[in-house]
């Protein structure tokens, strides 16, 4: 139905962003573009739409909806066929949709454009909102709903195509897994053909009937879906993609330790674009460019067809599945050591905490209400131990970190915290630089978590002057030099401005400012989620590393639960603000209790 | 020799306390290595260069214009030496020729007869009617009462920069800490000041500098013995304008900060800072200032060609700078009228505004230089 072949996509400065692209998608099939950021998954979606950005044009290639040319139509034809037979959702519905316009009226202004045969009130029905959402405005939706009105809008259209640009990557697992069923359920019942991009393994599974994995602006291998999933896949990259993700299959074994990062765009190697990272590479890869044969792009590709059943379904790769392909070349870690052994001292104790904030109201800003973000929590936590703390966003888990370190208003705050055995919440002047010194945060977003005008010495430095301030300037230089070279990265680093590291890269120095004061606990707030999945064992396995060396305890707060059952030695689940379930993670993630943690366990994908 | 005795006026000796903190800078700035590569990078781009050569050459002649002096008159002997009522500047030195070839009144540029035509007794004794010759020759023509429009336009450059920077420094303190203060601390404090910069915004802003200026006026006017030249005069009466300038002009930047530290104390590396202890003081110069420097220098330089213009309009209601200081808002001011005479008088107005676009033109590149020079995320 849509064919593209050899798509050439060049950037303004003259670099190719996407390099000879070829899919082929079939009506009522869902084709899955996989691969990890920097990749040019959008590049192809928006040069498909011909929405690129300006000065990203499209250098070569042709694409064909049916007969139709699409590179080759006048702008005023192609609007017509944008939102009509191709249609697109985007990653994040609140700026997609237009906020000061009720969806009804969105709505009404796609079928207006396209003609559609449907009401509005049959196509709100279609993707499962109630019929009073159609007077809403985007900002009175959940993110799901959004989602959902905006391919109520994408519908209106009666879309042949379908292209999904990370549909689910701003929601909630539960929502993420309504909105998918959502998607194979219309795609069946309209025979549409989906585009669904993504970077996550476990959607590529539930959702894909054939998997393009992308690399580097290349297609290194087609492949269908219950094949890639059975055998592991052919070429080294995408082998090692399933490697690298965590699962609870996989506790207690290394991951697969890919090195580097994805190549800018256009910055690309010579011969093999994999070949720098490929632990199975030869001479001859550095060389020759590999074709696209048999729907892998590798010189060795790994076995010849897949067909036995592979012990790669329980997670555990095993040397016959990976054929030639090289042993993982693992990262060294102490998950040989008993943790269950490990001194049984308690560090952190919660008891019964609560994080209200007041909600104000009126001229004299009087408390009407409280907003019960954490609600009477209890937990505990041992050295060297690592405790997950899971739920959705919106549970309280962050306010609880904030709560810890004494980030949170004390007002707002009640209960009892002890570090060490001292009542934390109550602490001032020097007595609360000591708690700070035992425990330390590394943020999510690796972007924002280092200031951006601020050299990286600089920044590390600063945590070492507050809260050692027995070390002078030779004694913190040579602090953060082991701390940087411990993380991966050298000396160099410290002049430099964290835009020019990466985002794995910004994640090590900010594990490294947290280190550089030797705290007993790090609170983990979704350390790797912003990360590419290769970059992101890479910092798991780092975690792991330094945890063996310095006994530290991790708060791992997260939303991703393979992540857990691979990572943590305990859990705890949260509800709003209220833990619904805890215990040791093996045995949570196996066998749920509670029906929020089963509900949870049901939704993630893959 | 020349008896000359050097003179400091109050605004000369704070334009060069300024120049002196620059220098202070500029010879911290040359031992780190850091600093000398990006000041490097403001001088590697070729606008950065040409617009710092522009103000260079504005700079040293506000400069010249600043080191005042009088010259000795005839005394007595036996006397105290006096001294000239008439304070010069270097700069008026180097010019004595543009300064003292003055005609009677309005000529164009590069002519050879006034403007206006005379009635002239000839030799022969008949009257007749026509423009007189000029005595010397004006690149710019002359103003009104034929003093040359360059010379003019040279001496307001001093008026224009001081009344920028001083301006700016004034208002910068305020606008930094009140606009910080607001944002990163919320609470009362944020109310207390955004009660303070609204009621300021309430009042009509020339009325409320107007009253100032006649308040200062009053007072000037009541303590004549409190200045020993017109000079000195004129100069307090620039500063008092530029001081009531600044005290009623900080609002729109601090809102501006507010609004920015606001969106930035929630970032990570805010709350990292905080993790570590680091007090509040410090965060907000280490970490928010520096991340708010874009937003200030851009609106500084913004500020400057509008505080330029601001004089004019206040010259206008007669709340400007001292009539007899020569200012660009002076000469723009004179222009309403001559641009209504027959035939029209354009030069002083036309120079007033290549002088003014030049010298803004300039300032709003450099920033632009410096500001991209200074931004991490630029190349290097």
């Amino acid at each position: 139905m849509l064919t593209l072949r050899d798509l050439v996509v060049s950037l303004p400065d003259g670099r190719h962003g996407v390099d000879g692209v070829s899919l082929a998608l079939e009506a009522g099939r869902c084709l899955v573009l996989l691969g990890e950021s920097g990749c040019g998954k959008s590049l192809t979606a928006l040069s498909l739409m011909r929405l690129l950005p300006e000065g990203v044009t499209i250098a070569g290639g042709q694409a064909h909806l049916g007969a139709q040319d699409l590179f080759a139509l006048p702008e005023r034809r192609m609007r017509s066929l944008r939102g009509g037979r191709l249609a697109m959702v985007f990653q994040e519905p609140m700026s997609s949709l237009n906020p000061v316009m009720t969806i009804a009226a969105q709505i009404e202004e796609a079928r207006a454009a396209h003609g559609s045969r449907q009401t509005v009130a049959e196509l709100l029905d279609d993707v499962g909102l109630q019929p009073q959402h159609a007077q809403s405005y985007p900002f009175q939706l959940s993110g799901g709903q959004r989602q959902r009105a905006l391919i109520a809008m994408m519908l209106a259209g009666e879309p042949e195509v379908l292209i999904a640009d990370e549909p689910t990557t701003a929601l909630d697992v539960t929502v993420q897994a309504q909105i998918l069923r959502l998607l194979r359920d219309l795609q069946s019942r309209r025979a549409m053909a989906l585009l669904l991009i993504t970077h996550d393994l476990g959607i590529a599974r539930e959702m894909g009937d054939t998997v393009a994995v992308l690399y580097a602006g290349q297609v290194v291998e087609t492949v269908a879906a219950q094949d890639l999933f059975a055998s592991g896949g052919r070429h080294p990259y995408t082998r090692a993609l399933m490697q690298v993700t965590p699962s609870l299959g996989r506790r207690g074994q290394p991951l697969l330790s890919l090195p580097g990062s994805v190549p800018l765009a256009g910055a690309w190697p010579r011969g093999c674009r994999f070949a720098p990272r490929c632990s199975a590479v030869a001479p001859r890869c550095r060389e020759a460019s590999p074709a696209l044969e048999a729907g892998v792009r590798c010189l060795f590709p790994v076995g010849a067809a897949p067909a036995s059943p592979d012990p790669l379904q329980d997670g555990v790769p095993s040397r016959a599945a990976l054929g030639s392909s090289p042993s993982c070349a693992s990262a060294s870690f102490g998950a040989a050591t008993p943790r269950e052994a490990a001194t049984e001292a308690v560090l952190l104790e919660i008891k019964n905490l609560c994080v209200h904030y007041p909600l104000r109201r009126g001229l004299l800003q009087r408390t009407v209400d409280w907003v019960r973000a954490v609600d009477g929590v209890d937990l505990r936590l041992n050295r060297g131990e690592t405790l997950a703390l899971v739920g959705e966003s919106g549970c309280g888990k962050s306010s609880l970190a904030r709560a810890l370190l004494r980030l949170q208003p004390a007002a707002t705050v009640r209960g009892q915290v002890r570090l060490n055995g001292e009542e934390i919440l109550n602490l001032r002047g020097s007595t609360l630089q000591t708690l700070r010194r035992c425990a330390q945060i590394v943020f999510q977003d690796p972007f924002s978590s280092l200031d951006p005008r601020m050299r990286v010495g600089d920044s590390l430095e600063e945590g070492l002057q507050a809260l050692r301030p027995e070390m002078d300037s030779a004694a913190r230089r040579q602090q953060i030099e082991r701390m940087l070279k411990r993380v991966g990265l050298d000396v160099s680093a410290m002049p430099r401005y964290p835009h020019a590291f990466s985002g794995g890269q910004r994640q090590r120095l900010a594990i490294a400012r947290a280190l550089c004061i030797e705290p007993q606990l790090l609170i983990l707030d979704e350390p790797t989620s912003a990360l590419d999945v290769s970059v992101q064992a890479q910092v798991l396995a780092l975690l792991r590393e330094l945890q063996a060396e310095h006994g530290l305890a991790y708060l791992f707060i997260t939303h991703n639960l393979p992540l857990v059952g691979y990572f943590a030695d305990r859990v705890a689940v949260m509800q709003g603000g209220k833990i619904v379930e805890a215990g040791a993670a093996e045995s949570v993630m196996a066998a749920p209790q509670h029906p929020y943690t089963q509900a949870l366990l049901a939704s993630a994908p893959g | 020799m020349i008896n000359i005795q050097p003179t400091v006026l109050i605004s000369d000796a704070v334009l060069f306390l300024l120049l002196a903190a620059v220098g202070v800078y500029i010879w911290r700035a040359r031992r780190s290595e850091n600093a000398r590569a990006t000041w490097r990078g403001v001088f590697a781009s070729g606008t950065g260069r040409w617009a710092a050569w522009v103000m260079a050459f504005f700079v040293s002649i506000g400069v010249l214009d600043s080191l005042h002096f009088r010259v000795a008159v005839e005394t007595p002997a036996g006397q105290a030496q006096q001294y000239s009522g008439e304070v010069l500047s270097v700069l008026d030195a180097i010019l004595t020729p543009l300064r003292t070839a003055s005609e009677k009144t309005y000529s164009a540029p590069f002519a050879t007869t006034l403007l206006v035509k005379e009635s002239v007794t000839l030799a022969d004794g008949s009257v007749a009617r026509l423009a007189p010759a000029i005595t010397h020759i004006h690149p710019l023509g002359t103003d009104k009462v034929g003093q040359d429009v360059l010379y003019l336009a040279l001496k307001s450059v001093r008026t224009g920069l001081l009344i920028g920077t001083l301006t700016t420094l004034v208002m910068l303190p305020f606008a930094c800490a009140l606009g910080l203060a607001a944002g990163y601390f919320g609470g009362w404090v944020d109310d207390a000041i955004q009660y303070l910069y609204t009621t300021l915004n309430s009042i009509p802003g020339v009325l409320l500098i107007a009253a100032a200026v006649l308040v200062v006026d009053v007072q000037i006017d009541a303590h004549a013995e409190w200045f020993n030249s017109a000079a000195a005069r004129a100069d307090l009466r620039l500063l008092a304008l530029c001081a009531i300038l600044g005290l009623t002009g900080w609002t729109g930047l601090a809102r501006l900060l507010r609004a920015e530290t606001l969106k930035l104390r929630e970032l990570d590396y805010i709350q990292a800072a905080r993790a570590f202890g680091v007090s509040h003081g410090w965060i907000l110069v280490r970490h928010v200032l520096p991340n708010v420097a874009h937003l200030i220098i851009i609106s500084v330089v913004l500020d400057f060609s509008g505080l330029v213009l601001a004089e004019a309009v206040l010259s206008y209601v007669g709340a400007g700078v001292d009539p007899a200081t020569p200012s660009f808002g002076n000469m723009i001011n004179a222009a309403r009228l001559e641009l209504a005479r027959e035939p029209v008088v354009w030069w002083p107005l036309a120079t007033a505004f290549a002088f003014l676009f030049a010298l803004v033109l300039a300032a709003n590149l450099f920033a632009d230089a410096v500001r991209a020079a200074f931004d991490p995320r630029g190349a290097r």
